[in-house]
């Protein structure tokens, strides 16, 4: 670790012992906030060489958003969540659905998957610090799935007293209650934080006018539930060394259908330790479990029967060096076993292992100038497969306003277990199967990306460009009839190339009066051969989310805040092939913008009260596609807190 | 001491990593779920003196009714022709259409001439996945939900009881073309009351399966009558359209 980034260190535990005596400039503007996903090591998100994007805690605290998919969406242009079959949740950012993102929490990779996305719901806003984005191909660092970016989301693990109790419920329409609660515990070398959140929502109709397409639309929104439990443990023995423990279990249900509902479950595990040994030489150890489950219950018998089980052990180990004060090396190397049990195969379970070793070097040539190159090489047991990719990451800062970004990126996603091997009974009729291919080549990107951020007193501005080449694109085909037993099967393959090429615009601002106001543009563009077959709808060409907020201390037990928020999406046009025709019709998924209000109030005794009206101007769609919002109307939330 | 603090933190860890290590390779806490069992239909069940029974039929594929005798207490399963071997009996068939579920309507694309449905000597009313048939009979439904809670069937002296109707487009039997929504069904008699107990929703796949948890009455050929109720419509495995069925027989 080299003087800069002990600085770093010391200045990030010092912002969070005195977060309220931060100024709201570096609050709001967020560029003297702290990163780590870019580089795996922690830099000022100002300086780092490897563009950001950075969703702070006083963004989530604001958007009182449940979970990740409403505050991506709320924060990020470009973002859009959307169903496909049997209503679950994929996500698009920019251009990559959600098995090209790669999902994080505190570095570490989620099991399990439904319709290639992990499962949203597991993450706690109430737990999150802070997320970080990076957009762009990022395998040289994180491996296989980081083919369109990473999102990181870094949880809570500092506290300032001695004893912190929360409890905060919040409703909304559809029955929609959440109730969240937390202890923490912090004595000498020992913090310890348990919480606990609950929500639930009931299933709700929508209704589409006449005339829409026939397939693809939504009529209920399936309801449910969810129970979400963490402990995360830290010591710190001595100086320089920190082990931090964790566990956890989520649990979710789903009213599919009512009698025979869908379960999640999660249970998670990790410990990690990080030792400097010396001023320029750390050293991190880890392991985490993660296991998630898939059942049915089944109402009318009481059985809850197992049938998907994703486990993955994983060991890592990561060693920094600084040569001097402006040059780190930065040495990793992984192991993964990779279990999968599940009923969408028809011949036992399977095993996938995976080491891989890289190496990073970040070096700062002179106060303007910085480059940093990765080179990272992957092996899977399962196809006995291996990967070479790389990073190269150009800084230029010629005053200290002023930003300039040039980065190369690789990325590959290895095929998985499921699309390996997979043979589905896709309705349960046993009339259409999804099959595997064990065949299917590694899809593999190419990104290119540019940036320039400005920093004016109150303002920064920002403007990205983007390019990514897709080769191999993993996906499923057209429906075929297999000429030996006449049954008919849709299965993996990889699709020529496909690129994904657009920019982005953010204006920021804050002001010393409290007031704060962001707009950020985001333009998608994907360009094929021949029709898209995946089941996936592409992203929409341009999207804006907009923020204007403010905030007053008007004593010192009543302070307020009031924060206007949107998102707008344009309209998407789009080639579909219908299956019972084979004919290729042009669809036209309309544009339409949500506004959303809430007012904060904080009060004395560490009680907060919150209100907010989600779909301001009523909107509601006229065909409930999958990729519409499945609103219907005028939300109002209520929510509050208390902190001890 | 400090390095004695430090070394015991780390064995400490180590020790653990190690025992979450060797024990979580494929997975923990098998014992939260249930394990499957036999998908093997159990003997069917009755008691005299209360009259009750209970009969598990494994109805979860297209291609078979099942016919049930409940003054014998038996099921005999017999395959839905699919081929013409003699003279066509003018009626016998699978059914080809285009189906638009969401707008209801069966656009005919072809007739599959079959021989007749072959049946057993002795049956009172037979099942084919969720689909029904009533011998010479038919079917009331309730407001009830439970056997436990039936009136005697006395109360029920104003029942109308709806017959078997014939049709082209209720009974499934080649699903190969599900996806495209071309199905055929089979030219068959079904019992549209009885059938409501359980309807099988395939206008966005994957079917979504609605039972009604109501009980049926059923008037039988001989002028007896049962009262029915499904008490569930998967099996162990997760096999939809394996039956159980509650009853009282004879019913009174």
């Amino acid at each position: 670790m080299n003087k800069r980034q002990h600085i770093a260190l010391a200045c990030l535990l010092s912002v969070a012992a005195n977060a309220g005596a931060q100024t709201e400039y570096a609050d709001s503007v967020q560029m003297e906030e702290f990163v780590v996903t870019g580089t795996r090591t922690l830099k000022v998100l100002a300086e780092t060489p490897i563009q950001t994007r950075l969703i702070s805690a006083k963004d989530i605290k604001e958007s009182d958003a449940t979970n990740i998919s409403d505050l991506l969406q709320q924060e990020i242009p470009g973002v859009e969540f959307s169903y496909s079959m049997s209503q679950q949740v994929n996500m698009n950012m920019a251009g990559f659905s959600g098995q090209g993102v790669l999902f994080l929490i505190d570095g570490e990779r989620l099991a399990g998957e439904t319709m290639d996305n992990t499962d949203f719901q597991r993450i706690d806003m109430s737990n999150v610090e802070r997320i970080e984005i990076v957009k762009g191909a990022a395998s040289a660092l994180y491996g296989s799935s980081a083919n369109g970016g990473v999102i990181n989301i870094i949880t809570k693990d500092r506290q300032k007293s001695l004893f912190k109790i929360n409890a905060n419920a919040r409703i909304a329409a559809h029955n929609e209650q959440r109730y969240g609660g937390s202890i923490g515990i912090s004595k000498g070398m020992a913090t310890n934080s348990l919480s606990v959140q609950h929500t639930r929502i009931d299933t709700y109709d929508v209704h589409s006018a006449e005339g829409g397409l026939s397939s693809n639309i939504v009529s209920s929104v399936y309801g449910g539930r969810t129970w979400n439990f963490k402990d995360h443990l830290v010591l710190k023995p001595c100086d320089g060394l920190k082990i931090t423990a964790r566990a956890g279990y989520f649990f979710r249900e789903r009213l599919f259908n009512p009698l025979l509902p869908d379960r999640y479950r999660d249970y998670s595990a990790g410990m990690r330790a990080k030792y400097r040994f010396s001023e320029s030489d750390d050293i991190e150890l880890s392991y985490s479990f993660d296991q998630y489950d898939k059942s049915d219950f089944q109402k009318m018998a009481k059985l809850d029967i197992r049938d998907y089980s994703n486990v993955q052990n994983i060991v890592r180990g990561l060693y920094n060096h600084s040569f001097g004060t402006s040059n780190t090396i930065t040495i990793g190397s992984e192991f993964m076993r990779d279990y999968l049990s599940s009923y969408q195969f028809d011949d036992g379970a399977k095993v996938q292992k995976s080491a891989n070793a890289f190496v990073q070097d970040d070096w700062e040539i002179n106060r303007q100038w910085e480059v940093i190159g990765a080179v990272r090489y992957d092996y899977f047991s399962n196809g006995k497969t291996s990967r070479a990719t790389t990073k190269l990451g150009i800084c230029y800062k010629p005053t200290s306003s002023q930003t300039f970004r040039l980065s190369y990126g690789e990325g590959f996603r290895t095929p998985t277990l499921k699309e390996r091997f997979m043979n589905f009974d896709m309705l349960g009729t046993g009339s259409i199967y999804i099959r595997g291919n064990k065949n299917l080549k590694p899809e593999t990107s190419r990104n290119l990306n540019a940036s320039a951020e400005f920093y004016l007193s109150h303002y920064t501005f920002s403007i990205t460009g983007f390019y990514n080449k897709v080769h191999n694109r993993i996906t499923t085909s057209s429906p075929q009839t297999d000429a030996e037993s006449n049954q008919q099967y849709m299965k993996y393959m990889n699709i020529s190339n496909l690129s994904i090429y657009g920019g982005e615009l953010t204006a920021q601002a804050q002001w010393p009066c409290g007031l704060g106001a962001r707009v950020s543009y985001a333009y998608s563009k994907e360009e094929s051969k021949g029709t898209s077959l995946t089941p996936y709808l592409p992203a929409r060409p341009h999207s804006a989310t907009f923020k204007l907020n403010y905030s007053r201390k008007f004593c010192k037990k009543y302070d307020f805040t009031a924060t206007l928020s949107g998102r707008y999406l344009s309209e998407l046009n789009n080639k579909e092939l219908d299956i019972t025709s084979y004919v290729v019709y042009n669809i036209k998924y309309p544009a339409y913008s949500l506004w959303k209000i809430s007012l904060s109030q904080q009060m004395a005794k560490g009680f907060s009260l919150n209100i907010a009206l989600d779909n301001l101007l009523g909107y509601k769609p006229k065909y409930y596609y999958y990729n519409a919002p499945l609103t219907t109307g005028r939300n109002l939330m209520a929510g509050m807190s208390w902190n001890l | 001491m400090r390095n004695k603090k430090i070394t015991n933190t780390i064995g400490g860890a180590a020790i653990t990593l190690s025992l979450l290590l060797l024990s979580s390779c494929n997975g923990l806490f098998d014992g939260v779920y249930d394990e499957p069992v036999s998908d093997s239909t159990p003997d069917n069940q009755y008691d005299p003196a209360t009259r009750r029974g209970r009969i598990v039929v494994n109805a979860s594929t297209f291609d078979k009714w099942h016919y049930i005798s409940l003054h014998h207490r038996s099921v005999t399963t017999m395959d839905i022709p699919t081929s013409l071997t003699g003279e066509w009996d003018g009626k016998s068939g699978i059914t080809y259409h285009d189906v638009d579920l969401k707008n209801d309507t069966y656009t005919f694309k072809n007739l599959v001439k079959t021989d007749a449905m072959p049946e057993p000597e002795e049956w009172d009313f037979a099942v084919h996945k969720f689909d029904t048939r009533i011998k010479d009979g038919g079917a009331y439904e309730t407001d009830f939900t439970s056997l436990d809670d039936l009136p005697a069937a006395s109360s029920f002296g104003n029942a109308v009881f709806s017959e078997d109707e014939c049709s082209n487009n209720i009974v499934m039997n080649d699903i190969s073309g599900m996806l495209s929504y071309y199905i055929g069904y089979q030219n068959s008699l079904s019992n549209p009351v009885l059938g409501r107990w359980l309807v099988m929703d395939i206008t966005t796949p994957p079917p979504t399966y609605h039972p009604s948890g109501k009980v049926y009455i059923v008037r039988l050929h001989d002028g007896t009558k049962a009262a029915l109720h499904l008490a569930n419509y998967i099996s162990p495995n997760n096999l939809k359209g394996y039956l159980t069925i509650d009853y009282i027989y004879p019913y009174e």
